[in-house]
Formats: C-alpha cells, structure tokens, sequence
C-alpha cells in the first residue's frame, strides 16, 4: 500500500482539525431533554441490564458521532489516495492480437513452440481480468482471423485460444490492426458542412504477442487504441532455412535445367549444412557441407538436365536441409517439373516477313506450334470456334483487328483491340522515344537504344495498363489486363502497306537483334511457353488462377494432406484455388473422362519468416512500440472507493437521523 | 345516590347501583367486634340453625331444646349460625408516583378505594382506609353504615400526592396501629425503590386476607418516548439518560414483564392475591369483572 500525498500543509491542518471539531460540536450539541416520569426505577433497572455492554452502549449512543468521524475518516484518506502495485490488468476492453505465423512454430524457446509460450501468457492474462472487462482475439499470419470476438466469459476466450494453431503462413498485420481498429476507431461521414462520427469510440487496449517478424506498417493509426508489445522468442534462436528456391527453365539458361536455391543462417556463428535434393522422394543429388557464415547466405545449385528426357509426367522436387534446428518449416522446399506443352500460337498478318522470321527459330519451335493466317481467316467460322472455346495461347494481330476478343492472350502490332476500353490517337511523325520498362518479362534483355520508329500513336489502355516503350507524346507500346488474360499492344506498325500494296518499312526494330528475344518473350511469358516448370512462385495462402483446356468444367485439387478440393470454373475462366495453406505438393486433375492432371508446389519462403531474431520493438504506424519482458505493474488507486465508503456512510447517518427510533 | 356531578368525582350513579348489589368475601373466617349483616362459620347467637350438641354442664340454658328432650329424654343443645360484621382495610399509596397518568394513578386508586368501601358500609362491615405513607393515616375513621359513605368520600379527598414516607416503613406503622384482622386491599404501583417484598412481609404476618391491587399507567406500560432524554424520579429526583430506541423500549417493557412476573410470583407464594391493573380499565369494570372473579366481591 502506498499513498499519494495529494494536499499541502496547510490544507492538512485544515483537514485534521474537522474531527476534534466534529467531537466538540457533538458534545456541546447533545442537550438531553429533561422529562419527568413517576419512577425511574424500571429505567434504571433497563439500563443496569443494558450496560453489561456498556462500550456498545456507549457507542450506540452515540452512533451519529461514530458515523460523522467516519465519514471525515474516509475523506482523509480518500485526499491520501491510497493504492498499490498491481499486475491487474487496467481497461474495460482488450484485444489480444496472436500472431500464428509459420515463424510462431519456431521451438527456440526451450522445447516449447512460440505459440504455445504466447497462449500462456494469454491465458494468463485473461485469468487477470475483472469480472466486467472484455477482451477478443484476434490472430494474424498474412490474413486476420477473429478467433472471438468481444466477450466477458473468461472460460469462452480460454477455449478459443487453446484452438488456435500454427499457420504455415508468412506475417502481415494490416489486416489484424484495421479489424482491431474497427470498434475502436469508427469512421466519419463526411458531409458538406461537417463530418459526423458515425459510431461511438469504445477505446482498447491492444495487446500483441508476436516474435514481431511482420512487415510494418506505415499507414495506421492507433486512435483509441493503447497498444503493447510482448515479444515472443529469444535473440539467438538457431534456424538454417531455404529461403529462395527457382528451377530455370531451358530457355533462359541456354537449354539448361537448373534448380537454385538460398540458403540463410540465422544462427551467431559459422555452420555447414547438407543439403539434398530429391525427386519424386528419390535422391537424386546432395551437396554436403554447405558453409554459411554467421547470419550470412548462401546460394546451391542443382543440374536438373538429366530430368528432362522423362519428363512425360508430373516430377515432385523436394530440396531439403538434412540438420534440425530450432524451426523445420524452411528446412523443406517443394517444386514440380511439369512436361512441357507447346503452346498453341496464330499469328495474323497480311506478310509480315520478319514476324515470320522471328517466330520460327529452333527455340519457338521446340515451345510452340505456330500457324500464320491473313485477315480473312478472322472470319471463318474455324476461327471463331477456336477463339471462342480458347483453342490458342497467343493471338497475334498484325494490322488488323477482330470483332470480338478470343478467350487467349493477344498481342496487337499496329492496331488495337475492337471496343472502347483501348484508345489510339492520331499517327504522328516523327517519334522520338524516351523510355522502355526493362523489368517487365517482354522487355527482358532487351536493348533498345537504336531502336528507331516513324510513325506511332499515344495509347491509352485499361486499368493496371503497364507502358513498356514510351515516346515523347505518350506510349506507344503497352500491355493492359484483360479478365484472366493480357493483351500486348503496340501502336505502330512494323512494316505498312501503302495503297500500291507496297510495303513500307515503318521501324528499324525487326533488324536489330532485340527483335527476336523481344518476339521470344512474347512466345514465352504470353503464349505459356515458360509451363515446364509450374507455378514456381506459389507462396502458402496465396489465391491461384489455374488455367485448363476449355471442356473442363471442374477441377479436383488434392492437398498435401489428402484433403481434395473441388473447384468450379470461374467467371474470368480460371479455376480459382485458395486452399493454399499447406507447404507441398497439389495435384489438379481434370474431372472430364480423360481426366489430365498436374501439379504444383507451394512453399512458405519467406526470409523474414526464417529470420527467427526476436524483433524488440514494433515500428507501427510511425510509433515505436517497445515491447514488455513481463507484465507492466500498475497502480491501482482506491481513493474512489473511499468516497462511495463515505457517501454511502452519509446516507446511513442521515437515515438514522430521521428514524433514530428504529434503533 | 348521586355524591356530585363534576367530573372528577369518585363515585358516580351508574357505579354506585352496580355496587349497592355486591358485598366483601373473606376467605378466612374472623372474629368481628361487633354484630354485623356478615353470616360467620361460627356458631353463635343468631335465627339461623346451625347444628347440635350435648349439653354439658355450663352451658346456657336457654339454647337447649326442650322439645327435643321431651322426646328422647336427653339434653341436646342448639347451635346457631354466628352474624358477624368485617375489617375492610383500603391502603391507598400516596407517594408522588402515583400523582401520573390520564387519569392519575391516585384518583385510580381512591376511586378503588372509595368503590370498595362503599361495598363494605352498605353491608354494614368496618371499614378504613388509610393513605399509605401520609401523615394523615394516624387520622384515618373507621367507618361503619350506609350514613358514612360523605365521610369516607370527604376523607379521601384530602389525600395528598406527596406522600413521601417509605413504603415500608408506613406499612410498618399501619400494622402497628392496627390489630384487627379482616380484608385488606392494598392500592399501590410498587415503585419504591427499597422494593416492596420486606413490606409486605409485615402484613402477611398478621392473619389478612391481603389483596394487591397493582396500577400502573398507560405511560409506564407502553412509553411514548423518542429521542435523547433525561428521565427525572418524581420521588427522589434521580435522574437517568436515555437515547430512546426500539431496542431500548423492548428492553424496558421485558423489564416491566419481569418486573410484574416477579410481584405475581411473590404474592401467590405468601397467599396475596395480586392484581395488575392499567389506570385505562375502568373502575365499575374492575370490581364487577376481575375482582369478582378473584373472589373479593359478590
């Protein structure tokens, strides 16, 4: 117990100075009235028997005293304020923010998972609050979860707690703050004149157990919330983790089949791995004794060359770290090599020679199958049938225009796609060019600084319309999202035929090397030439497009655990697939009699989740939040308490006052 | 027989037709002084037959039955019933205690006593009565007849309210001025604080037929009192303070029950018919109802 001093000397002396007067002015109040009776002798032999507790006498007597000095009592030690420290938990509302990310699986904490370690400290904490507080909880990976929402029933929130389990997910909190956000902060209605609150603020505290390996987050704003920090996990947790793995395919690197892998060590000094590499769970090859300097990262290389010749089904790729550590998660990565499937391309043109050119060196050749129609052929029936069902992977459009977009990619040379959703403004001459987008897959490698054109147009595209070349009047190359599917335009033509059916060449681009490895690019990350290796970028809770042949109503996805899914066709065409939580292998099989099936690999590889190091603070919305090794005491006052003791005496005082007789 | 009309007055009519009706009872047989209207058990001169004896020698002649005697040839004497009259002491306690109450315990009490005595003049007993603890006792008549009721009103009259004498020691004198035996009504609230058991003692040791009549007034029953006082004894000026509450005015009617209790209990042990009135029952009530049925009057 300790006390605030809360009122100067002089203030004191005033106030110690109320009961002596409070005595005196009882002693000189009580004047008894005489009153004269045949015979005190009953009275007196009343009270003989009354007095044989005497004290209690006395103090009943003088009740009104007693509460009076009471009263004073309460109130000086109300001004004292007294209170004591406490490990109960201050609020009406908490939120206890659990993070469940794959890094929470992490075992650095004496044998313990993180996870477990954070449900403890939860549960604890929940035993801490009053009867009338409420608290929710909310977990988070890369998504938000509300396990519960707001309750008073400790029991409720203990049970729910004690279900949450890992996620094989990576950490993002946005989504967590802004659902923690929502009560506590609710959003205005602006109008004209003013902004109206349209709910009121039910202030928090938000309390969040985490190893604090989440991507931060600038934009949010606490508001009413009170947040807390309780990192969970210790500085030196010992993890080696594969945190990038790629297989190439063929075409980028020269025909060669490779799988690449990184290799990060969270540890504080020096270790060496094996690391092995197998397929369809048969070793295939290893490299031992890895070395990997403290808190460094190292790359692995694994020639897959031999594979390719099999490569009439599906092959399962499981690289894997053969030493435990304190998290397995990232000791194991998956990958699937699909056989290849050449692409199904049409390219329509009026005699495009260098297009042709381009499109018919050995590489296109092994990854597409490539068929050059006229104009005409945009009519037929064989046509509409083959755009409409998607039969293609790449439509080229040279000069020329449909009526309607097939269900495919397209790439349009000199023109744009039919409808409003593409604009293209007046030819204009010359076209000096300022700038190309190197980082877009169909302009990798490209160089393009002699690149002349004469004649070109401004483009306009749709939403998520990304400029690839740009001239000093607008861009003229670009390429805009079209449903499930892309289309490449650009504005100007590559060779013209004038009204003499001559051809005029209207770019230097088709004799420049660039051209080629341009038109490859296309082939490649348009017409699905890159299929050989499937979905390597698959991260776990990721939403996938999979793209099937036109008959195939539904799917079946089988997860790693056996669990199957099935998925219908959706709207844009795809099969949207969500059910990514696992690490490992899908397999997705038509159901059509036939029934053609492939796989994916989805992994977590996420080096901020293999970066075990307990992070000691969170940097959310600008603050700074430290976090706290153990509870924060508080100090909890009980001045409030005195004066309710001291009201409710008065109320006492004044009821026997008027009903002195009742006692 | 109207003695006046103001309000105040002892007797009224309506009381007094009721009492002309009745007469003292005596549970004891006593030698009255005097011839009276009162059938003793004792066989002596009077009209009433009573039993026969043997004649033996001494006795009066002129009770034997010569007729008797003429038959049987032996010497049988008459013996007759024996007409007496009664002692009716009416002790009235005077101390300042009993000048309390609506009405006042004293004119209670003198109402009783005149009531009483009124009884016993009709039937021509002996009658006194004797303010308890007051000078004026050592006056007190004994009254005889019908002709005396002016007498005896007149007399208790001039009782005073502050008779301050002990209780014991005027009972003391009472039984030293007076050997007689006979019925003895004594009036009084009991309030003294040398208590009244050695008081009493004084008279059960003489042959009384004793009666206590206890009166105690509506306020010493059940006070109407609140608030902070400070009680003063109208007798000897003590005074007691008091924070009046439930608990306490419990407390003082428990007192007053054991108090009663306590008197009752003593009385019957020593052959004293007790009787614990309020000053709110009336007189004519009393007498007709709770003292006939105690036996005193008929």
């Amino acid at each position: 117990m300790t006390w605030v001093n809360a009122l100067s000397t002089g203030a004191w002396v005033l106030l110690l100075a109320v009961p002596p007067l409070i005595v005196l002015l009882y002693f000189l109040k009580l004047r008894r009235q005489p009153l004269a009776v045949p015979s005190t002798y009953l009275w007196a032999r009343t009270l003989e028997d009354m007095h044989v507790n005497s004290l209690w006498q006395r103090l009943r007597s003088s009740l009104l005293l007693i509460l009076q000095l009471l009263l004073v009592g309460a109130l000086i030690l109300a001004v004292l304020r007294p209170g004591c420290q406490s490990d109960e938990l201050v609020g009406e509302r908490f939120i206890f923010l659990l993070d469940n990310s794959a890094s929470m699986s992490a075992t650095d904490l004496g044998g313990e998972s993180r996870l477990q370690v954070a449900k403890g400290q939860i549960r604890n904490m929940i035993d801490l609050l009053a009867r009338d507080d409420s608290a929710m909880l909310l977990t988070f990976s890369d998504r938000a979860e509300v396990i519960q929402s707001y309750t008073k029933d400790k029991e409720l929130l203990k049970r729910r707690l004690a279900s949450v389990q890992v996620r094989e997910h990576s950490t993002d909190m946005s989504e967590a703050l802004a659902a923690a956000s929502g009560l506590a902060n609710p959003g205005r209605i602006a109008t004209e004149e003013t902004d109206v609150q349209v709910a009121d603020a039910k202030p928090a505290q938000l309390m969040i157990f985490s190893d604090g390996r989440a991507r931060s987050n600038p934009d949010f704003i606490f508001g009413h919330l009170t947040a807390e920090y309780f990192p969970i996990g210790t500085e030196n947790p010992h993890n080696v983790g594969i945190v990038a793995f790629a297989i190439n395919d063929e075409w980028v690197s020269e025909g060669k089949l490779q799988a690449y892998a990184k290799i990060q060590n969270s540890y504080d000094a020096a270790r060496s791995v094996n690391v092995s590499l197998y397929v369809n769970d048969v070793l295939y090859d290893a490299e031992g004794n890895v070395a990997l300097t403290a808190g460094g990262a190292t790359g692995v290389r694994f020639d897959l060359q031999s594979l390719i010749p099999s490569l009439t089904e599906p092959l399962k790729i499981r690289l894997q770290i053969d030493e435990p550590d304190d998290f397995l998660m990232d000791n194991v990565v998956f990958a699937v090599l699909n056989p290849p499937q050449p692409a199904n391309i049409l390219v329509v043109t009026p005699g495009n020679e260098y297009l042709r050119v381009a499109l018919n060196t050995e590489a296109i050749r092994q990854a597409a199958r490539v068929a050059f129609r006229n104009r005409d052929y945009l009519s037929e029936q064989d046509y509409l049938e083959q755009a409409l069902f998607g039969r293609f992977d790449l439509v080229i459009y040279d000069q020329c225009q449909p009526t309607t977009m097939p269900q495919c990619n397209t790439m349009f040379i000199g023109n744009i796609p039919p409808g409003d959703v593409w604009t293209m403004g007046a030819k204009t001459f010359p076209t000096p060019l300022i700038d190309f987008d190197q980082r877009h897959p169909v302009m990798d490698a490209l160089q393009l600084s002699r690149l002349t054109i004469v004649e070109a147009a401004a483009l306009t595209g749709p939403t998520g319309t990304q400029t690839l070349l740009e001239a000093t009047y607008g861009p003229i190359m670009a390429i805009g999202p079209r449903g499930g599917y892309q289309d490449l335009v650009l504005s100007f033509a590559l060779m013209e035929m004038d009204e003499q059916g001559q051809f005029m060449v209207n770019s230097n681009w088709p004799s420049q090397l660039s051209f080629p490895l341009f038109i490859q690019n296309v082939v490649r990350v348009l017409g699905g030439g890159a299929r050989i290796v499937s979905t390597r970028d698959a991260r776990t809770g990721q939403i996938i497009a999979l793209r099937r042949l036109p008959h195939v109503e539904r799917v079946q996805v089988t997860a790693p655990d056996g669990q199957t899914y099935t998925v219908p066709r959706s709207r844009d065409g795809d099969f949207i697939f969500g059910q990514t939580d696992l690490r490992g292998w899908y397999t997705v099989t038509d159901l059509t009699p036939d029934g053609d099936s492939f796989a994916f690999a989805v992994n977590l590889l996420d080096p901020q989740e293999s970066e075990l190091r307990v992070k000691e603070s969170l940097d959310i919305g600008g603050d700074r939040i430290e976090g706290t090794q153990a509870r924060q005491t508080v100090r909890l006052e009980f001045w409030k308490w005195l004066v309710v003791v001291a009201l409710v005496v008065l109320v006492v005082e004044w009821i026997i006052y008027n009903r002195r007789i009742l006692l | 027989m109207a003695v006046n009309s103001s309000k105040d007055q002892l007797l009224t009519p309506e009381l007094l037709s009721q009492l002309d009706r009745m007469e003292l009872v005596s549970r004891k047989i006593f030698r009255g002084r005097m011839k009276g209207e009162r059938r003793s058990r004792r066989k002596g001169q009077s009209v009433e037959f009573a039993d026969y004896r043997n004649y033996v020698p001494g006795d009066d002649l002129r009770f034997i039955d010569w007729n008797l005697y003429a038959r049987l040839e032996r010497l049988f004497l008459k013996l007759f019933l024996e007409e007496e009259d009664l002692h009716f002491y009416a002790l009235v306690d005077c101390s300042r205690s009993m000048d309390f109450g609506e009405p006042s315990k004293l004119f209670y009490a003198k109402q009783l006593a005149a009531a009483l005595g009124y009884i016993g003049l009709c039937r021509s007993d002996r009658i006194r009565i004797e303010p308890l603890g007051s000078p004026l006792a050592q006056q007190a008549p004994v009254l005889r007849g019908r002709k005396s009721v002016w007498q005896m009103l007149g007399y208790l009259n001039q009782f005073p309210a502050d008779a301050d004498a002990p209780f014991e020691s005027s009972l003391k004198s009472f039984c030293l001025r007076n050997s007689g035996k006979g019925i003895l009504v004594l009036i009084t609230d009991l309030m003294d604080k040398a208590g009244y058991e050695q008081a009493l003692k004084y008279l059960i040791a003489r042959d009384l037929d004793i009666y206590l009549i206890h009166v105690l007034s509506r306020a010493e029953i059940d006070p109407d009192l609140k608030g902070d006082l400070r009680l003063i004894d109208s007798e000897d000026g003590d005074a007691r303070e008091i924070t009046v509450s439930t608990r306490l005015l419990d407390r003082y009617k428990d007192t007053l029950a054991r108090f009663i209790q306590g008197a009752r209990e003593f009385c019957s042990k020593r052959s004293i018919t007790y009787m614990m009135t309020s000053t709110d029952r009336p007189v004519d009530r009393l007498i007709s109802r709770y003292l006939r049925q105690r036996g005193l009057v008929r």
